[in-house]
């Protein structure tokens, strides 16, 4: 049975239409690829590669997860193929000149381009299942249960990755510092 | 949402150290602006605008076939490319240097631009020009003598699209200008078609039985500048390495 309501799918319990989703999560899958180390300047073809792998998916979606955690599970598998391609053709991701593509595309809200580089530095000091398990739980709001099932470990290795994350995050941001000091 | 084992969220405030909360924090506000969302929107239209699935147990059939197609043609053409010499060495073609131009990222002019189906559109005008080796105009914008009858019939257009790529990639050993035709009548059927890349697969190595060397490479160069990340990439029939 399709699940409905919070999920993102229709209460009536229809599947949701690809404008729906579309709509309902477009901004938030854009913002998942940036944290999960997908180069700013390629945010839009992998967004991109997301939705059409989303419309061709969607109806055999059967709704045993959550439309939000299937959809996520699209992002991770797709920003992980986008790197793995980046890496074969020897590209760093998250290499480009951060600053001058963000001030043409500019910051959502109040969030400041140096916050922004600051954060994508720092957790481009994470390995990819640590970096995505911190992006899904702190940035995406997912909670740890969902955070395994987006990821396909179990929960108790959703938990390790996470403090593993947390605690390579904060020596990162305190190497930041002492160099930046 | 929360469960009881879940620890605080340093996005949330809590217990974040040093400045990892706001930065975690502003990172939850920072989405996809107005802007970029448009754009996004823009090149997904032709499927945002599509009618969804009446029926999932009923018709999931077509688009698995787009789906399968997708590898079909790709898979296809890897194996059309290997049977010839000069890809021999596809480690070579997959090495081979492959420009990121600004107008294969998202910025790009050409994809950004331009109005929402600049991209497919162009696309229709290299097969319309690389078909048939003259002015575009000559091409019959009408479905080919026993050509594609499915396709044709077909209700639903992810469905007609993907017999008709079927149909030019099993041409193609056969019949490469059939294919290329088959291509062409693609192009003009579906000039915001979700295929194009596929069909751009086809062309080039159908060109390439033709003999038509030039418009080949100069078409998997374009290729290559438009979807520089394309799944496709190691699909498509290279020049063979000097």
């Amino acid at each position: 049975m399709f699940r409905g309501g919070a999920t993102g799918a229709m209460s009536d319990g229809t599947r949701p239409s690809m404008r729906q989703v579309f709509d309902e999560h477009g901004r938030y899958v854009w913002r998942a690829l940036r944290h999960l180390g997908v180069a700013e300047s390629e945010v839009p073809d992998v967004s991109q590669e997301v939705f059409i792998t989303v419309h061709k998916k969607l109806p055999e979606f059967e709704g045993r997860s959550s439309l939000r955690t299937w959809l996520y599970a699209i992002c991770l598998r797709v920003a992980s193929d986008h790197r793995r391609r980046a890496y074969v053709r020897r590209e760093r991701p998250t290499a480009e000149p951060l600053a001058d593509h963000h001030l043409s595309s500019g910051c959502a809200e109040d969030t400041s381009l140096e916050q922004r580089a600051t954060l994508l530095a720092l957790l481009g000091a994470l390995d990819p299942d640590k970096r995505a398990v911190l992006v899904l739980y702190e940035i995406e709001g997912f909670t740890m249960k969902e955070v395994a099932e987006i990821m396909n470990c179990p929960l108790q290795t959703a938990y390790s990755r996470l403090h593993a994350a947390r605690e390579r995050l904060l020596e990162a941001l305190r190497a930041e510092q002492g160099t930046s000091a | 949402m929360k469960t009881p084992e879940d620890p605080p969220r340093w996005s949330d405030g809590a217990d974040a150290p040093l400045a990892l909360g706001s930065l975690l924090s502003a990172a939850k506000r920072d989405v996809a602006t107005d802007a970029e969302l448009s754009q996004l929107e823009a090149r997904l239209k032709p499927m945002l605008n599509a009618q969804p699935s009446p029926a999932p147990t009923a018709t999931p059939t077509f688009l698995k076939l787009a789906g399968g197609l997708v590898a079909l043609v790709g898979l296809g053409a890897v194996i059309i490319a290997l049977r010839q010499p000069r890809a021999a060495a596809p480690p070579a073609a997959s090495a081979r240097p492959i420009a990121v131009a600004p107008v294969a990222t998202g910025s790009g002019p050409g994809l950004q631009s331009a109005p929402p189906h600049a991209s497919s559109s162009s696309l229709a005008g290299e097969v319309d020009s690389g078909a048939s080796g003259g002015p575009p105009a000559a091409a019959p914008p009408k479905p080919l003598v026993g050509g594609t009858p499915q396709a044709a019939r077909a209700s639903n257009p992810a469905q007609a699209e993907a017999t008709l790529l079927e149909q030019a990639r099993a041409a193609l050993s056969a019949s490469p200008a059939q294919a290329l035709r088959l291509a062409q009548q693609h192009a003009q059927q579906f000039p915001h078609g979700l295929l194009t890349q596929e069909r751009e697969v086809i062309a080039i190595s159908a060109l390439r039985r033709l003999g038509r060397t030039t418009e080949a490479d100069a078409r998997a160069a374009r290729f290559d500048a438009r979807y520089p990340h394309s799944l496709h990439q190691q699909a498509v029939d290279r020049p063979s390495p000097q």
